[in-house]
């Protein structure tokens, strides 16, 4: 029994924050499931689970609503197992309603019910849409007591969260608790999870498989989904991760003290990130610079926005003006005076964080200024 | 730089060379009265030292002399450090420019004009050098009280003086165009008071924040409906879950038939009884209707009989009161004999009062008609009068018109004889006195002297001695026009009917003294008839006399058909009656009255009488008629009952109706007994209002279920519809973005707002840290400045610039500082000056003295200020040479220094 695992699609988020990137990253989540399905008919996986929010939101546009069923109806081989989410659940004149009205090609199935779902001749589906955004109860226990033939392997179906990450707080994004030994409980040869977008092997048979295209930093780095081999009922399942994404999402964070590190930086993101014009890159920089560093800093900044996707630089880098910084403002008269009064300022302790950093600000543009 | 010699030539008023005697160090002062040629020599100073010599500026040309074939020549000796130079230049005619340094020329032409400028710092320029420091220190008449604007290049000297001590603190260009240049940023992104700037950046971040908040407030109210249409859908479907329980559907059905059968059996026992009822209360009413036919019977036996006893009381009482009438008629018909006998007698009366009161008033009315013919005879008079006036007047009168013509034809007339008189020959006869009394002139005697003018032929006698004809020339023409004008006179004096013109006159006067006769007359007329209305007055007058006549005959017509004054004569035939006086009609017309007025009080009282008796009459008479009434009524009765029931039948029928009214009552009875045992056997009023209340809420609960459960499937529809709308509309994903969105413009407006606040950081370090060195820079020229302006105004400061621009003075360490435009004149000048003293003290301190020349400075200030200011002046002039210009010779006496005069060189030289 060969399946692809994939879950949090999230289809129609809206990256608006990302400014003129935003229609590529949303594109990018729709490549991700041409992706799953070549992967899926290369692989031979007639079936492909997707565990849960396939939306972003329960309220899609039309178009949106229909943009995914027009990817999957381009594999007519492949079985799409979908799954309601706590983004996307059931409810009653709810987005799964729309969907059904749609008139979905027969090779998606939309599981909005408890019921087991045989997976060909071999296997049984059993799954746990959700109903509401936020569950209080976990939802696969009810696997534990429902019958399936004997000999053929029973796959799990949930999204949520599983119990221990939600005791740690933000890793799951809500309730919907899962007990993590539910696959040995209900004797599951393979649960298959969603709502974590990182791609985590929680136990042998209970796996996450991450979001197949990302959307937020500090998460995954690339999309993934996962292709898993379950020889026969009881037998451990082969979990493989296979990359799907089109984007690389990376954060880095520097310490900085003089601008000509920024040189080493940047060579270890072009070799750890190549190629650079896909990467969507979150830079922190920290430490203190002298003002010609600081504007030197500017620059390369400059330049590594033009190289990355996209750049969310978060600049936390103190002006520490130098004796030759201050010349360059003026030797003497009120320019200077002006820059030793900013400087002061910038370094009195006794004023707030913001007012030292409107200082250093202020003194920047002063030096901006006086060397234009 | 001290100026030890200036020379003209050919410049302004001076055609010949003149000299200004007395240039030295320290104050110079030249007073020489207007037109003497001052600022011509100011002008001339400054030509020297900052025009090429060659240039033919409209100043330079102006400097010259008029119509003057010379060159304007200048010559300028000044000291500068140990030198002594020696300027001489030419201008407009035969240019040229030399200097000279301590006697040796060291250039010529452009050069030498260059080389002045290069030793007075001054920059060079196509036709005139920037006078620099001398622009603000040399001072043109009428220019003393400005507030100074120094130049570029003097405000850069005075810097570069000042900087020289005090460091460079302004920051130069380079400060100025930061400070320009953060001040163009922030004014790009907000107002002057600081305040988001509309259009600008920072604006705009402001509206886009807003607005995306705007938007997902929008939406998530929107999506919060949406919920709750969720929440109202989840309840519904509940709902209908509920509803369409059938098994309590179905037991609620069985209660109900129980129920429902419960209430027909009551309903089916209570019509039994109802029905006995029914009967019980039949035979009730026939019993009951028995009873009453008898009970009708007996009552109307007893009737006839009380019937009979009425008709035989009434029928005493009617002959009592028929007695009684007959008595009241007896007496009535004597009292209305008496009273017809009072009536005769009142009529007798009233004829003998009316009869008096007509002859009294007979008499009235012929007085009246007297006085009416009186006035009507006099007015016929007066009218045959005023018409008899009146064709006198018509005789008499000559038109005005006729008169006028006369008097023209006259005048015509005389004109043209005294033309022909005028053109006739003028015979003079002067006898002498023998010849008095022989002389005659065409017939008459001549006793004195006599001109005449022969207009026709004249003959003088002179006694018997000769005959002198003396016959005038022919005149044809004049002759004809003196015949013409006579003639016309003539035809004038037919045409009036006179025979003269004095005639006419005459007539005129009389006609005017008939006419006034006339209107007296008429005015006369006018009071004896006085005109009614339209109507004349003697018509009028004829009218009222007439009619006066007419009442008089128709009441002496009255009168004599009177019965006591008939007489014989034809009836509307006037006679004269012979009346009493007024007087004695009147007594008797007053006792015709009184004796009428008793008769009337004796006729009222019979009527009286007779009135009273008749109703007396009336009144037994109605008593009668009402006994009368009462007994055919009770007749009519009385036959009413016997025709019901004759007196021989009645008996018999009383005891057949007794015996029916036992047997109904039987019957009753019986009836009543059925209809109480079956009343009995119906369940009670609250058994019955039970079962029906219970059939009722059942039946209610049914069809409440089924409405409600109809209105959940309509609510459920509709929801579903509604929700099924928004899903469409992408409300998740819009709300989405709009987070997304107001992310972004938090992030902008953060950014924007941290680069605003740098900017006005910046600005306000530099305005600040420019204020400081503005204060420090200043300080120097405030310190040179304080001695002079305390001799004026002591403990007074001044205000300045950077720009060495005054700003306004205080005049006290706490005092508010005034500014200098609204200072008085006369202020405004001394202070004006002493920051230009102080200025070039400054200079002159630093090694770079510059002579001070004021042209007619001064003339705003009163005696005690100009005082002061002399030893202002005076103390400048210790440090720097001073040259004042002035005509004021006499407010200038005390003002010392070196006395300065224009000569001419010859002079001078010896």
């Amino acid at each position: 029994m060969r399946l692809v695992h994939t879950a949090d699609w999230q289809i129609g988020k809206p990256f608006l924050r990302f400014g003129d990137k935003a229609e590529a990253l949303r594109a990018a989540r729709l490549d991700a499931i041409e992706a799953i399905g070549r992967l899926a008919v290369a692989e031979g996986a007639g079936h492909v689970l997707v565990a849960g929010d396939v939306y972003d939101s329960e309220t899609p546009s039309n178009v949106t609503l229909r943009a995914p069923i027009e990817r999957m109806r381009g594999f007519p081989g492949v079985t799409w197992h979908l799954l309601p989410g706590n983004h996307d659940p059931h409810r009653p004149a709810g987005i799964w309603e729309r969907f059904s009205a749609l008139g979905p090609p027969a090779n998606i199935l939309v599981h909005l019910t408890a019921e087991p779902v045989d997976l060909g001749p071999e296997a049984v589906l059993l799954t746990a849409p959700l109903t509401s955004k936020a569950e209080t109860r976990d939802l696969t226990a009810r696997f534990d007591d429902t019958e399936t033939p004997a000999g053929k392997i029973r796959v799990g179906l949930a999204h949520g969260a599983v119990t221990r990450f939600g005791v740690k707080g933000d890793e799951g994004e809500a309730g919907n608790q899962i007990d993590p030994t539910r696959a040995e409980r209900a004797n599951l040869d393979y649960l298959a999870l969603g709502d974590w977008h990182r791609t985590c092997e929680i136990g042998a048979k209970t796996w996450y498989s991450g979001t197949p295209e990302p959307d937020r930093f500090d998460s995954q780095t690339v999309g993934t989904a996962l292709l898993v081999d379950i020889p026969q009922a009881g037998a451990a399942p082969t979990v493989t991760p296979r990359t799907v994404g089109t984007y690389r999402w990376a954060s880095e964070s520097v310490e900085i003290g003089e601008a000509e590190a920024l040189a080493a930086h940047e060579a270890a993101l072009r070799q750890t990130h190549d190629p650079l014009s896909r990467l969507v890159l979150k830079f922190c920089v920290r430490g203190a610079l002298s003002m010609v560093g600081r504007q030197a800093l500017a620059e390369w900044l400059e330049r590594l926005e033009a190289a990355v996707f996209y750049l969310a630089a978060d600049l936390a880098v103190r002006v520490r003006p130098e004796a030759n910084d201050l010349e360059a403002i003026d030797f003497d008269g009120v320019l200077r005076r002006v820059a030793e009064t900013l400087k002061a300022r910038a370094a009195d302790e006794t004023l707030t964080l913001d007012e030292r950093t409107i200082a250093e600000d202020a003194l920047m543009a002063l030096y901006l200024e006086a060397t234009a | 730089m001290i100026i030890t010699r200036l020379a003209v030539e050919g410049v302004g008023r001076f055609r010949s060379r003149h000299v200004v005697q007395g240039l030295g160090p320290g104050l110079n002062l030249l007073c020489a009265p207007n037109e003497a040629g001052k600022s011509t020599l100011f002008r001339a100073l400054q030509a020297a030292l900052f025009a090429r010599h060659g240039s033919k500026t409209e100043e330079l040309r102006r400097l010259g002399c008029l119509d003057a074939e010379v060159p304007a020549s200048i010559e300028v000796g000044f000291r500068r450090g140990e030198a002594e130079y020696l300027v001489r230049k030419s201008f407009l005619r035969g240019t040229g420019a030399k200097l000279s340094r301590d006697g040796s020329v060291v250039a010529e032409g452009r050069a030498a004009d260059e080389k002045i400028w290069e030793l007075l710092d001054l920059a060079p320029g196509a036709s005139i050098a920037e006078p620099s420091t001398f622009g603000l220190l040399w001072v043109p008449q009428a220019k003393s009280f400005d507030a100074y604007e120094p130049s570029p290049e003097a405000k850069a000297l005075l810097g570069r003086v000042i900087e020289a001590e005090v460091g460079q603190v302004l920051g130069g260009e380079r400060g100025e165009r930061v400070l320009r240049s953060v001040c163009e940023r922030l004014a790009r992104e907000a107002t002057a008071t600081g305040q988001p700037k509309a259009g600008g950046p920072w604006r705009t971040a402001i509206e886009r924040r807003d607005a995306a908040k705007a938007e997902l407030a929008a939406l998530q109210a929107t999506m919060a409906t949406l919920e709750a249409d969720r929440a109202a859908l989840a309840g519904l479907l509940r709902q209908r879950e509920a509803l369409s329980d059938t098994s309590a559907l179905a037991a609620m059905r069985a209660d109900l038939a129980t129920a429902a059968a419960e209430r027909d059996a009551a309903a089916r026992a209570d019509h039994a009884a109802q029905q006995a009822e029914t009967e019980q209360a039949q035979r009730e009413l026939t019993a009951e209707r028995a009873r009453k036919r008898h009970e009708e019977l007996v009552g109307l036996d007893q009737r006839i009989a009380r019937r009979r006893e009425q008709i035989a009381a009434l029928d005493r009482q009617l002959a009592e009161q028929t007695n009684v009438l007959d008595a009241q008629a007896t007496v009535l018909s004597t009292k209305e004999q008496a009273l017809a006998n009072l009536a005769a007698k009142l009529s007798e009366a009233e004829r003998a009062a009316d009869r008096a009161r007509r002859r009294e008033a007979s008499a009235r009315d012929a007085e009246h008609v007297e006085e009416l013919s009186v006035r009507l005879t006099k007015a016929r008079r007066l009218r045959d009068d005023i018409a008899r006036v009146k064709q006198a007047i018509e005789r008499t009168t000559v038109p005005m018109e006729a008169v006028k013509a006369i008097e023209t034809a006259r005048r015509a007339l005389e004109a043209a004889e005294a033309r022909r008189e005028a053109k006739a020959p003028r015979v003079i006869v002067r006898p002498r006195p023998a010849g008095a009394g022989k002389i005659l002139c065409d017939g008459a005697p001549v006793t004195e002297g006599r001109e005449v003018a022969a207009t026709a032929p004249l003959l003088i006698t002179v006694a018997d001695l000769a005959e002198i004809e003396i016959k005038p020339a022919a005149s044809p023409d004049d002759d004809a026009a003196v015949e013409i004008a006579r003639e016309n006179l003539a035809k004038a004096l037919r045409t009036a009917g006179v025979a003269s013109l004095a005639e006419a006159q005459e007539c005129r006067a009389k006609a005017a003294d008939l006419e006034a006769e006339r209107r007296g007359l008429l005015a006369e007329l006018s009071a004896t008839a006085p005109a009614v209305g339209k109507e004349d007055g003697i018509a009028a007058l004829e009218r009222q006399l007439a009619t006066a006549k007419a009442a008089l005959d128709a009441l002496t017509a009255d009168t004599d058909r009177a019965p006591d004054h008939a007489s014989g004569d034809t009836p509307g035939e006037t006679k004269k009656i012979a009346l009493p006086d007024r007087e004695t009609l009147a007594r008797e017309r007053i006792a015709a009255e009184a004796a009428c007025d008793l008769a009337r009080h004796a006729h009222r009282t019979a009527q009286e009488m007779v009135s009273t008796a008749r109703e007396q009459v009336a009144a037994t008479r109605f008593m009668c008629k009402g006994t009368e009434a009462q007994i055919a009524e009770a007749n009519r009765a009385l036959r009413d009952g016997l025709v019901l029931c004759p007196d021989a039948e009645r008996a018999d029928r009383l005891t057949a109706l007794a015996a029916a009214a036992g047997e109904a009552r039987v019957l009753f009875e019986a009836a009543r007994e059925k209809a109480a045992a079956l009343r009995a056997a119906v369940p009670t009023a609250e058994v019955r209002a039970a079962t029906e209340a219970r059939v009722k809420r059942l039946t209610g609960a049914i069809e409440t279920n089924e409405r409600r459960l109809g209105e959940v499937e309509r609510d459920i529809a509709a929801l579903q519809g509604r929700i099924a709308t928004r899903g469409g509309e992408g409300l998740g994903e819009r709300e989405a973005e709009a987070v997304d969105a107001l992310a972004l413009a938090e992030s902008e407006l953060a950014r924007t707002d941290r680069r605003v606040a740098a900017l006005k950081l910046l600005k306000t370090t530099i305005e600040e840290s420019r204020q400081a060195a503005a204060d420090q820079f200043l300080a120097p020229v405030k310190t040179a400045m304080r001695p002079y302006l305390h001799a004026l105004f002591p403990g007074a400061d001044a205000a300045l610039d950077p720009r060495f621009g005054i700003d306004g003075i205080s005049r006290g360490a706490a005092a508010a500082i005034e500014p200098f435009v609204s200072l008085s004149d006369g202020t405004r000048e001394q202070v004006a000056i002493i920051v230009r003293l102080a200025l070039g003290r400054l200079l002159a301190e630093r090694g770079n003295p510059v002579p001070v020349v004021l042209d007619d400075a001064l003339v705003f200030s009163d005696d005690d200020r100009i005082e002061r200011m002399f030893d202002v002046l005076t103390r400048a002039a210790e440090k720097q040479q001073v040259i004042v210009l002035t005509c004021r010779s006499r407010a200038f006496l005390t003002c010392g220094g070196r006395p300065l005069s224009i000569v001419p060189e010859d002079l001078s030289s010896g």
